[in-house]
């Protein structure tokens, strides 16, 4: 009965080794589009209705291990008429890559103003996976997008800066430094977004003011320019770790 | 020795891969990033508190302000300034000693722009 066992065993843990990953890399694929479709969607939706952004950062003695910074993006709509196109999924590294389209002629943005979209489309590529261990790219280029999104707030809306500062024999020394910044941004565009060789990801953002102004139907400050930002965002977080090995003795 | 020459060439060949590929994998992560974010605050700050006028030799200052972006210039509203001046008095038994000033510099609200009015509090 023993000896049987041991003889079927084998043959289990290769029907095992053969049908499961089968199934795994189906329900894989499903899950890395659907995260692609919804991460497509989001910037969608951040880029017509348009977001909240909220961030503040701090600095201590000028020392880079004082370094808090925090940004958060907050938005919520019901948007009609999303297509998602170029699907593609990447079953190496199981990174899924989707496209949302949407036109329209009119919408009610994030501030309740009426936005005059003139049938103009509007895009944005969104990628997914379902593995924690292929995230991390992800990951980045999400971190890069708030970023973008945070300097065009700072720009656009201004910030507080608040300051701590001791002067001796009229050299300036920062003790306490702290920026803040609050705004709703919508109609920014992304125009350029990648990886360098390092992994560490970045977006290129552009708010055209004059076009900003037409859909809005109103006068806006900066008319002409077109303000571009360039977000970056960190595949591994070596500043937690280097901050780490200081504390210890 | 032709031999030995081509081993000596192949490691060092294989130690400059070794280092090029340390070198670009260190380059990533968040750590230069923040250290590059802190200078560029400090700067800003340094740029507003440059703007304070009648700072103190020695002393500290607390300033507050809103900055905004036109046309590639950044504006410093600055809104709110306290300072605590150290002087430096001598006494008759020939000692040095240091007391402290505080002023208060506010908004003034009647014009368009804000502008700091002084107000002292000894």
């Amino acid at each position: 009965m023993i000896s049987r066992l041991i003889k079927a065993l084998p043959v289990l843990i290769v029907c095992v080794a053969l049908f499961v990953p089968n199934a795994w890399a189906g329900n894989k694929k499903m899950m890395a589009i659907m995260a692609a479709k919804n991460d497509a969607m989001r910037g969608l939706t951040e880029q017509v209705y348009g977001l909240k952004v909220r961030s503040s950062e701090e600095v201590k003695n000028m020392t880079a291990d004082s370094y808090v910074g925090k940004t958060d993006s907050k938005t919520s709509a019901t948007l009609s008429g999303i297509k998602i196109t170029d699907v593609v999924y990447d079953s190496q590294k199981d990174i899924a890559k989707a496209t949302a389209t949407m036109t329209a002629s009119e919408i009610v943005n994030i501030e309740g103003a009426n936005v005059a979209l003139n049938g103009k489309v509007f895009k944005h590529v969104g990628f997914g996976t379902s593995s924690p261990s292929s995230a991390g790219p992800l990951k980045a280029l999400r971190a890069a997008q708030i970023d973008a999104y945070k300097q065009l707030a700072q720009q656009i809306a201004g910030f507080t800066l608040e300051s701590q500062t001791s002067v001796e024999n009229y050299m300036l020394k920062s003790d306490l430094i702290q920026t803040k910044v609050q705004a709703s941004l919508a109609l920014s565009e992304i125009v350029d977004f990648g990886w360098d060789n390092s992994g560490d990801a970045y977006v290129k953002m552009v708010l055209r003011v004059d076009e900003v102004a037409a859909m809005l139907g109103e006068a806006v400050v900066g008319a002409g320019e077109v303000i571009e930002v360039e977000g970056q965002g960190a595949i591994q977080d070596d500043f937690k770790k280097a901050k780490a090995a200081t504390k210890k003795p | 020795m032709k031999k030995k020459q081509k081993n000596y060439l192949r490691f060092i060949i294989i130690i400059c891969l070794l280092l090029l590929f340390s070198v670009s994998s260190s380059t990533a992560g968040n750590k230069k990033k923040v250290e590059n974010r802190t200078q560029e605050m400090d700067d800003l700050n340094k740029q507003m508190v440059g703007q304070i006028p009648n700072l103190p030799k020695n002393g500290k200052v607390d300033a507050k302000a809103r900055v905004t972006n036109e046309g590639g210039k950044v504006i410093f509203d600055i809104y709110q300034v306290k300072t605590a001046v150290k002087e430096e008095s001598m006494s008759f038994g020939g000692e040095r000693q240091e007391t402290e000033t505080n002023e208060v510099l506010a908004p003034n609200t009647t014009g368009g722009k804000k502008k700091p009015s002084v107000s002292k509090s000894k």
